[in-house]
């Protein structure tokens, strides 16, 4: 019997992380429809505040960063998207240091970053 | 029939208003402002029994609303009032309590007895 490596083998995505036990603890607070409306949100607001904070960049403005950042930060932990919770805290400590210069790859990254995670989640009950 | 305690829920973000109202409703009567301006104007008006207070809001920031509840007249200014933030910095809870928050409770919310024990610690010393 050949042992070959499948043609159609799905490879790993690298990035869209999630902390399943957090989507658990979700569930445990108010069950599949909570978790579902919560990803529903997410999916709603988490890329306007990427836009956001990218706007705010534009204008130098590092409060509007912050703000944007601080948001997203919190809504992605609740969700257990543990790498968006990373990139934003270090945006956000960015723009309270007034460090904006790295701020255009990092939010670069969590855009990509954000678009995996959304697609990982509509296998919850995310919206299509 | 008994009275729910009633809580002030100021928070901005819609994701998280949901969570405490499903961690929370069955329990309390819960009246949402998503503002700092709108809550203190509201709190000052009709005081509930507790305010659960985000530290990052527009209009005025959680650190404002609750200078306002403090400076204000009479029993309001005692009301038990909870930090519910993702502000997680070394420091960040033993700042908010040297600024007149009663307790502190950090986002995401993983445990939601710490959040019920709090909130039912407060209400009862403040009776």
């Amino acid at each position: 019997m050949d042992h070959h490596p499948s043609s159609t083998a799905i490879p790993q995505i690298a990035g869209g992380e999630l902390d399943l036990i957090a989507l658990e603890r979700v569930r445990r607070f108010g069950g599949d429809t909570l978790l579902r409306e919560l990803i529903s949100l997410f999916a709603a607001h988490a890329p306007a505040r990427l836009i956001a904070a990218r706007e705010a960049l534009t204008a130098a403005d590092a409060v509007g960063v912050r703000r944007n950042l601080h948001a997203l930060k919190s809504s992605g932990a609740q969700l257990g998207a543990t790498r968006i919770q990373r990139l934003s805290q270090e945006g956000e400590s960015s723009a309270t240091g007034g460090h904006l210069e790295a701020l255009p790859a990092l939010l670069d990254a969590a855009d990509t970053e954000l678009a995996l995670v959304l697609a990982r989640l509509r296998g919850f009950g995310g919206p299509e | 029939m008994s009275v729910r305690p009633s809580i002030a829920v100021v928070e901005d973000s819609p994701d998280n208003r949901l969570l405490v109202h499903a961690i929370l409703g069955d329990r309390y009567e819960l009246v949402d402002y998503d503002n700092g301006s709108d809550a203190v104007a509201g709190v000052l008006a009709d005081p509930p029994d507790l305010v659960l207070l985000d530290i990052s809001l527009p209009v005025m920031d959680g650190s404002e609303v609750l200078a306002r509840i403090r400076a204000s007249a009479g029993g309001v200014a005692r009301l038990p009032v909870i930090a519910l933030t993702a502000h997680a910095m070394t420091g960040d809870r033993e700042r908010y309590l040297a600024a007149g928050f009663d307790e502190y409770v950090s986002k995401p919310i993983v445990d939601e007895a710490v959040l019920i024990d709090a909130i039912e610690r407060l209400i009862r010393r403040a009776t």
